[in-house]
């Protein structure tokens, strides 16, 4: 029988913040390759501290995290970047360059990898235009409405078709037809090879989909959609 | 738009071009340039200077003959000039006067009356390209004319110290600008980083390595370096201009085309450093910003 590796595998991970109290105790997931998993909880439940951690984004206090098959506390410097651009990411806060464009924001994680524009133009514009911001490629961060702002960190995020997408509420400020189209992107990067994590409360759209569930509670992770 | 007007567009900068209290920045930049300039003028004026007095003292000597009768002061240097104009073809032999000889004695001896028959030295001042203080010697003592010859040494020494001393004090003061720029420099770049605290954090956040963020501060210092030092040293050669037409500044200024061509060469190439120190201390200190940072994660 032959065996799906997991691409994040995280054994009894502890975080705290300072010294405070541990946000995150124990925890223990996989998420093997291909997966669609939902990750959901109350707020303040510790789903973004466990998402930062897949993303690199915080150390932990204790336990061992793996990423494509690394102790990410071994990795070095240009390995971890490797592994941060085989990531894509959707956060809460969108964390858009206010003085670059939507073009210019979406195209940014092919800009860094070094590709050029004459290269990646055709799918920054396909993109833009399949999450509904084709008219408004040149428009600032700053003119743009809460779900226009999610759409394109969305489309930040899947430009370089990555191997993991990790989405914190990324349908949080859209409708629902939005939402909808936005999971149906997310779907077809996973028909496509990509690991997706999705952290929300909307219990609705965990129900569009038939995929793995992680409940998290006080910290602790838990398989299975919460009572 | 369309993909064509995407394509044809220009990259934006990663970094916002119009920052917010940058105008204090430029304007420190501009000064410290402008500063920069004006001492780099200073020791290139003084070179010049030094040159030019060194080359017109190594054309003269001042032969004084020692009479030990007043009365043999119009034999003694008649038979020297001959002998000089002999030995030095093309220089010119100037006999100083009498009158003049016993003037120039007047601030030691008082404003007495000197007796006739005082035996005052004769001076004989030789100009020319080819003059040589032992042909001289040579020259006088073949006709047996007893005579000291001062050939300036002393005073040419004493000229190229003093040279060497405002010389050094300019490029010690220009050394001082410069380093002034790169804490400056270092400044600013911390500034700004924790200004950029967030374009960082995506940049981090999509992949970009420490030596790609770097190279994004390295490059917005070195175009702030070059713009500061287009502007301060443009002002610098104006004003020295300015100087060396309306001020007496006896060669320290520009005396002439040629000088001042070599001098904005050299202030080309002061605002090329310039700019480049800017850039080193942005990628010094972007390049430990990043490890110091990622270190506290």
């Amino acid at each position: 029988m032959s065996t799906i590796p997991d691409l994040v595998n995280f054994e009894r991970v502890a975080l705290r913040y300072g010294r405070g109290p541990e946000v995150l105790t124990d925890a223990t997931l996989d998420l093997p390759q291909g997966s669609f998993t939902f990750l959901t909880g109350p707020s303040g439940a510790g789903k973004s501290t466990l998402l930062k951690l897949c993303y690199l984004s915080l150390i932990p206090s204790r336990g061992l995290i793996r990423m494509f098959g690394r102790d990410s506390a071994l990795l070095t410097n240009p390995e971890r970047q490797a592994i941060k651009r085989r990531v894509g990411v959707v956060l809460q806060d969108f964390h858009l360059i206010e003085h670059l464009s939507v073009y210019e924001n979406v195209a940014l994680p092919l800009r860094v990898s070094g590709q050029s524009r004459s290269t990646y133009n055709a799918d920054v514009v396909e993109l833009l235009q399949w999450v509904g911001l084709g008219h408004r490629m040149q428009a600032l961060p700053p003119t743009l409405s809460g779900g226009e702002k999610q759409r394109c960190a969305i489309a930040r995020a899947v430009i370089a078709k990555p191997d993991l997408l990790i989405a914190d509420e990324p349908t949080g400020n859209v409708d629902p037809e939005i939402g909808r189209r936005l999971l149906r992107l997310f779907s077809e990067m996973n028909r496509m090879g990509a690991t997706v994590l999705i952290a929300t409360h909307d219990t609705h759209l965990i129900d569009e989909l038939d995929a793995r569930v992680l409940r998290i509670e006080a910290g602790r992770v838990f398989k299975g959609k919460p009572e | 738009m369309s993909a064509a007007t995407a394509t044809h567009a220009q990259e934006a900068p990663l970094l916002p071009t119009k920052l917010r209290n940058a105008r204090a920045l430029w304007a420190v930049l501009i000064i410290m340039a402008l500063l920069a300039g004006c001492a780099l003028l200073f020791a290139r004026g003084s070179m010049r200077l030094s040159g030019d007095w060194q080359t017109q003292l190594s054309d003269t000597l001042t032969v004084q003959i020692l009479l030990e009768d007043a009365n043999a002061w119009t034999a003694q240097t008649s038979a020297a000039s001959t002998s000089l104009t002999d030995v030095f073809p093309g220089a010119d032999v100037e006999v100083v006067s009498q009158n003049n000889a016993r003037e120039l004695l007047r601030p030691w001896l008082g404003n007495a009356a000197l007796p006739d028959n005082l035996p005052v030295p004769a001076l004989i001042n030789v100009t020319g390209s080819n003059v040589s203080a032992t042909k001289a010697k040579a020259a006088l003592d073949a006709a047996e004319i007893v005579a000291n010859i001062d050939d300036n040494t002393r005073y040419a020494d004493q000229l190229r110290g003093t040279a060497k001393r405002l010389v050094g004090i300019g490029m010690g003061v220009l050394s001082l600008i410069l380093l002034a720029g790169l804490c400056v420099n270092i400044f600013a770049t911390r500034a700004s980083m924790t200004a950029q605290k967030e374009i960082i954090r995506v940049l981090v956040q999509v992949g970009a390595s420490d030596k790609f963020i770097a190279k994004l501060f390295i490059g917005q210092a070195f175009r702030r370096g070059a713009m500061g030092a287009a502007i301060g040293l443009g002002l610098a050669s104006g004003l020295w201009l300015i100087l060396s037409i309306m001020g007496d500044w006896g060669g320290l200024g520009w005396t002439g085309f040629g000088a001042g061509l070599t001098d904005i060469f050299w202030l080309v190439g002061l605002g090329i450093l310039f700019a480049v120190i800017c850039a080193g201390a942005a990628g010094m200190t972007a390049t430990r910003q990043l490890a110091f940072e990622r270190k506290r994660l």
